[in-house]
């Protein structure tokens, strides 16, 4: 009665593009983009969504001249007779052909390298194109409704946790927005304009819709939502890993739902749910181009039996998707022919009409073939839960050339048993001549399987983190291998398996009691405690300071007693806590300081805000904080009235500040102001002259200091 | 049939045989006792001749009373005012009616056969439903007589509007189907559509409306009921009212309404009697009722198996800890105790009540207790299933919650082969199905998806139901003229 009219909605219209172009979009494009365009990224990405808004409104020309129900094949051989209308239609196959490859390729390489890593490829690749089979053999309402019950269940748990990402970003990472030199600004615009020109799909959607007018103006809206969203997320991935970090990374979109805390949060960690976005959005450009890719096939024979079009372009998407799969310099040149070829000519063909026009059961074999490749499937080796072992804290040392890692792990019986002692967990350590070494070592002798997913803490030796080849290998296995979570806290010892050790002392076991100490720390602010993901994104963008507590054992206890500076990753020495804590005040990244002064008077220092300024003139980093002290009111007095205390605590902090300063840039040689990361954010000329050189930038670096003491007693 | 009584009677016995339940007895009526008559019903369905407070003896009485000329004008035009009376032209629609529970007679010099009702076949009367119980509302529920049912609705809607359409379906039952629809509002195409599905097949016997619905649904493989059932009268009132059709069964309590869609089965009655915050708060447990019955167990083994890095680490260890000593892995366990579950639900439905509810006590307390004692399985897979359960038993149509309870069992082995992968794997394939599955033209999704069709006006009552006075509008099921039920006086 109404649904069997083949007619889809403007709404519909509107999700089922916004998917196609958000999927891939939000997954590929941010690393291709910044590699391509470097900090111009966002500015190429303005363009294209731009140029994509054009295009939407040009091809409204075109679906204009259509008649009422005509598809756009047979628009193309009746404007351009019959032989340039196979032509073009042919031209379209190979589009959409690789369209649709490349998109299965990226939906089978997303589960395997994110949701199950020991699946095969083929099987899932197989699984999801007959699901995309199955989908399509009804027409495009079928297709349509499914996304568009999906649209928001999906929307707002990605807006969710970009708008709770937004927190974490630097905005320094984001500056200079435009910056003349860096990459190639043209060819992010293609690939920003590429993504976009998607939404000429609506040529094909036109004999479906409902409203032929109103196309166009869904295909805008299509463009504008997803180029909002794209700006968000690309200006927040490049905000919280820094440009070369962020290209480093495969899918960086899906690294940022793994870093994400909600607050308050029940959900560790939230990446597995979130690849369900992905999931359904690249589902749906794969299903996108299977029904156009089959429509146009269909048309070259005249559009019968098309069950046995949807089958023959299944099975070439699948070929294709297993080429990719095994040759990543197939994958590169269907890439280029996408960009280079695909694009200008998917562009042409419409235009060169609208000029043109200016001037003058199937589906019962699909569900049989669906079943017998799951009987295939082999599934993937689960591991049983008590099968596994949940290392919560991990310490890893250079020890005689070799590599010692030393694990410390929950026992389990004590977690059933309320008298137990929770902080008597087993540990073992194992060396070998790496990490990697190590650990594959270990993952083979033991009778259990490691489930790295829960570890709190990372502890790291001086001496490890010193020895560059060692870390380069580490962060590269953890990168890559995503073995342990990016929000791993970090920590360095002297010896990294003796502080493991004093697991025993504790009632709580050591991964679980440094991760409570750093949460009830109340002077600087717990979002700047340094992860594994700092380091990983440090050693790719060479341009932050990082302070990474250091342990040691007082008491038969863990405790901080220092800060390892690295500073655009290179490891540079340990500090005092008090320089930490001056250089964290510079930064503005401090809560809440107690300290005393000369004649001991305590005072408490909060509400504090810091902003440095780097004056290229005098290559001089200007701070000015602003912070509310109180005393204790037993130390007020004549000698101490308010506005004196004022003055003297403001000195004092300037006297301590200028210190700190000039004592850390001799040794151990690091601009405690982190004013290096912002350069491009305050001056871009410096930006220009100082990239990749942050020990040029420290060289003749001078300080200057205002500090504004309002004391509240 | 003839004028001749002994060549009616003839072809009557000749259909009838000797069957040992059906009465067949000759009188004589008229003043002079000088016209045959044969009288034949079947046994229990006719009260006694002598009886004046049967119908049948009333009329013998009478008829008893008049002349030969005044019994056939009597008989023809019905001055004795029986108000059911039927006249039948052939033996075989005679015999027909005589099945449905009337009595059958034959007169010497008519030529047609007369069905009077008596007595009727035995059944049960009005009762409480079984199934959709409500607190607030009413407690009348369909019973199996057709005409009680039919009248059930017509108590509620009192309108000429009211249609109600017979089509007889089985050929050897015989089965009344009742047709029952607002006549102004439903699409005429929707009736027309409904016969021709009632008439798809031929059929020997019709004992429940639930082979009405197999046989008449679209998509036969679906486990999604294309129709939504009810037993309860104002149920199937609103329904109509919302320009839905409602079809009964002779001898099944439970009605079939359509057009209907995942929505409406979500719905109950009691969703319009409460304040629409109630009725609202209501609706979304069960929509997530309706998902985490699907999906929970499938889930638990995903996250344990695969993913275990979405849960926090006490918890995770927590249930780590409560494993250790379950000879079986966690898909096996699981599937060990939703066949359980399954098995005592069924168990529970086949004994009588209150044997049912120790089934209940004995399953869930007892043998839940002493499995997990004896560490057959953990405590945490126990909690799994009853809540899956509980998620089940909340859904208010017991066919539509049927179906949940199949596809997880789909959803435990995707989950268990390839985790969350699965589980989107079973997500959206579910998907795909409900957006392929329509109820007689009316997608299965609405209003979730094609909510522009009434401009939206659906999703005033949809997760959220509005305040009543906001629902102004009927359904995508009524027709498109004739879609306010609600406008404000002045």
């Amino acid at each position: 009665m109404f649904s069997k009219n083949n007619k889809i909605s403007k709404r519909q219209v509107f999700r089922l593009l916004s998917y196609d172009i958000l999927g891939v979009g939000t997954l590929l494009l941010p690393p291709l983009l910044g590699e391509a365009s470097g900090k111009n990224g966002m500015a190429a990405l303005l363009v294209g969504i731009f140029a994509g808004l054009v295009f939407a409104v040009l091809l409204g020309g075109v679906i204009e001249s259509m008649r009422e129900g005509e598809t756009y094949p047979a628009f193309l051989k009746r404007n351009f007779g019959t032989f340039f209308g196979v032509v073009f239609g042919i031209f379209y196959i190979v589009y959409y052909l690789v369209l649709g490859g490349v998109s299965t390729y990226v939906f089978g390489h997303l589960i395997v390298s994110e949701l199950l890593k020991e699946q095969s490829f083929y099987w899932i690749t197989a699984g999801i194109l007959l699901l995309a089979c199955y989908g399509i053999s009804q027409g495009i309402e079928g297709r349509a409704r499914v996304y568009e019950i999906l649209f928001w269940f999906l929307m707002v748990p990605l807006f969710l946790m970009l708008f709770l990402a937004a927190r974490d970003v630097r905005t320094e990472r984001l500056f200079p927005l435009f910056a003349l030199g860096e990459g190639n600004f043209y060819t992010g615009c293609l690939y920003s304009f590429s993504l976009f020109s998607l939404c000429g799909f609506m040529l094909f959607i036109v004999p479906f819709a409902k409203e032929k007018e109103k196309v166009v103006s869904a295909s805008l809206l299509a463009v504008l939502f997803c180029g909002g969203v794209m700006f968000v997320i690309y200006a927040i991935l490049q905000g919280i890993f820094g440009l070369g970090s962020m290209i480093s990374q495969e899918y960086p979109a899906v690294t940022l739902m793994s870093m994400v805390q909600i607050p308050g949060g029940f959900l560790e960690r939230q990446d597995a749910i979130m690849v369900g976005i992905w999931f359904f959005t690249v589902f749906a450009l794969i299903s996108s181009s299977m029904f156009y890719l089959s429509e146009n096939i269909a048309s070259l024979y005249g559009g019968k039996k098309r069950g046995v079009s949807i089958f023959i372009g299944a099975v070439l998407l699948f070929g294709i998707a297993v080429g990719c799969y095994r040759s990543k310099e197939f994958m590169e040149k269907l890439l280029w022919i996408f960009l280079y070829w695909g694009t200008p000519v998917i562009v042409a063909i419409p235009l060169l009409t609208y000029f043109r026009d200016f001037f003058g059961n199937t589906k019962k074999t699909t569900v049989s073939l669906m079943m017998v490749l799951c009987m295939f499937l082999g599934g993937c080796s689960t591991t049983e839960l008590e099968n596994r072992k949940f290392p919560l804290a991990m310490g890893v040392d250079l020890d005689e050339e070799s590599c010692r890692v030393s694990y410390k792990f929950q026992d389990l019986s004590s977690v059933a048993d309320e008298n137990a002692n929770a902080g008597s967990g087993t540990d073992f350590y194992i060396k070998d001549k790496d990490f990697y070494t190590a650990i594959s070592q270990y993952a083979n002798d033991s009778n259990k399987e490691m489930d790295y997913n829960h570890m709190k803490v990372l502890v790291l030796s001086e001496e490890f983190i010193e020895n560059e080849e060692s870390l380069e290998v580490f962060l590269q296995i953890c990168e890559k291998r995503a073995l342990i979570a990016r929000n791993t806290l970090l920590f360095t010892a002297e010896d990294a398996g003796k502080i493991l050790a004093l697991d025993k002392n504790l009632d709580t076991p050591v991964g679980t009691y440094l991760e409570e100490m750093i949460e009830s720390r109340e002077d600087y602010k717990l979002k700047d405690t340094v992860t594994l993901g700092d380091l990983i994104n440090d050693k790719a963008n060479e341009e932050q300071l990082l302070y990474i507590p250091v342990l040691k054992e007082e008491g038969g206890l863990p405790v901080i007693r220092g800060y390892y500076a690295m500073a655009g990753g290179v490891p540079k020495g340990e500090i005092g806590i008090n320089e930490a804590m001056l250089s964290y005040l510079t930064q503005g990244k401090i809560e809440k300081l107690y300290f005393s002064m000369e004649d001991q008077t305590p005072v408490t220092v909060k509400r504090i805000s810091a902003k440095r300024t780097y004056q290229g003139k005098n290559h001089t980093c200007l701070v000015k904080i602003s912070l509310e002290a109180s005393v204790e009111e037993d130390f007020l007095n004549e000698e101490n009235a308010n506005d004196v205390l004022s003055q003297r605590i403001g000195d004092e902090f300037y006297t301590q500040l200028k210190e700190t300063g000039e004592s850390l840039k001799d040794a151990p040689k690091v601009d405690f102001t982190n004013s290096f990361c912002r350069l491009g954010l305050s001056d871009k000329e410096a930006y220009q002259k100082y990239k990749g050189d942050m020990e040029g930038f420290l060289r003749g670096l001078g300080y200057a200091y205002e500090v504004k003491v309002n004391l509240v007693n | 049939m003839t004028k001749s009584l002994a060549e009616n009677k003839k072809d009557l016995l000749a259909l009838l045989g000797d069957s040992a339940d059906i009465k067949k007895i000759p009188i004589q009526i008229g003043i002079g006792r000088d016209i045959e008559c044969f009288i034949t019903y079947v046994e229990i369905t006719g009260g006694s001749l002598m009886f004046s407070k049967s119908v049948f003896g009333r009329l013998v009485k009478q008829l008893n009373e008049m002349t030969k000329e005044e019994v056939y004008e009597s008989l023809s035009k019905n001055v004795l005012g029986i108000t059911d009376i039927t006249y039948f032209d052939t033996i075989e629609d005679a015999l027909g009616g005589m099945f449905a529970g009337d009595v059958l007679i034959l007169v010497d010099g008519f030529e047609k056969a007369m069905k009077i009702p008596d007595k009727g076949y035995p059944g049960m009367g009005v009762q409480e439903p079984q199934s959709e119980k409500v607190i607030r509302g009413s407690n009348e529920g369909f019973a199996d007589s057709i005409k009680i049912n039919t009248a059930l609705i017509r108590k509620r809607l009192r309108t000429p509007k009211l249609k109600v359409r017979e089509v007889r379906l089985g050929t050897r039952s015989n089965t009344n189907v009742d047709i029952v629809y607002m006549e102004d509002l439903v699409y005429p195409k929707l009736i027309g559509e409904v016969e021709k599905r009632l008439s798809r097949y031929e059929i020997d016997g019709v004992m429940d409306s639930g082979i009405i619905e197999q046989l008449s649904e679209e998509k036969w493989y679906s486990p999604f009921p294309q129709f939504q059932t009810t037993q309860r009268p104002d149920r199937a009132a609103m329904a109509i009212l919302e320009g839905r059709i409602v079809v009964f069964s002779d001898n099944s309590p439970v009605g079939l309404i359509l057009p209907t869609d995942y929505n409406s089965f979500i719905q109950t009655s009691d969703d319009y009697y409460n304040r629409w915050e109630i009725a609202s708060f209501g609706r979304i447990l069960r929509f997530l009722a309706s998902f985490f019955a699907l999906t929970f167990p499938g889930i638990y083994l995903a996250v344990t198996n695969f993913h275990t890095q979405i849960l926090p680490t006490p918890l995770l260890l927590s249930f780590a800890a409560a494993r250790q000593g379950v000879p079986f892995p966690a898909m096996v366990e699981v599937l060990l105790m939703e066949i359980a579950f399954e098995l005592l639900r069924e168990a529970g439905v086949r004994l009588p009540g209150a044997m049912g509810n120790t089934i209940g006590i004995v399953g869930g307390l007892i043998i839940g207790q002493a499995a997990v004692e004896a560490n057959i399985v953990s405590p945490i897979v126990v909690i799994v299933v009853a809540f899956t359960a509980l998620c089940s038993f909340a859904i208010p149509n017991e066919e539509f919650a049927s179906a949940f309870r199949v596809l997880k069992f789909g959803f435990i082995l995707l989950c268990s082969w390839l985790g969350f992968y699965g589980f989107l794997f079973g997500m959206l394939l579910v998907l795909i199905h409900l957006s392929h599955l329509k109820s007689f033209g009316i997608p299965y999704l609405m209003p979730f998806v094609g909510a522009d069709l009434t401009g939206y006006e659906d999703q005033r009552d949809f997760v959220i139901r509005q305040p009543l006075f906001k629902i102004t509008r009927r359904p995508v099921f009524a027709k498109r003229n004739q879609r306010v039920r609600l406008k404000r006086k002045g």
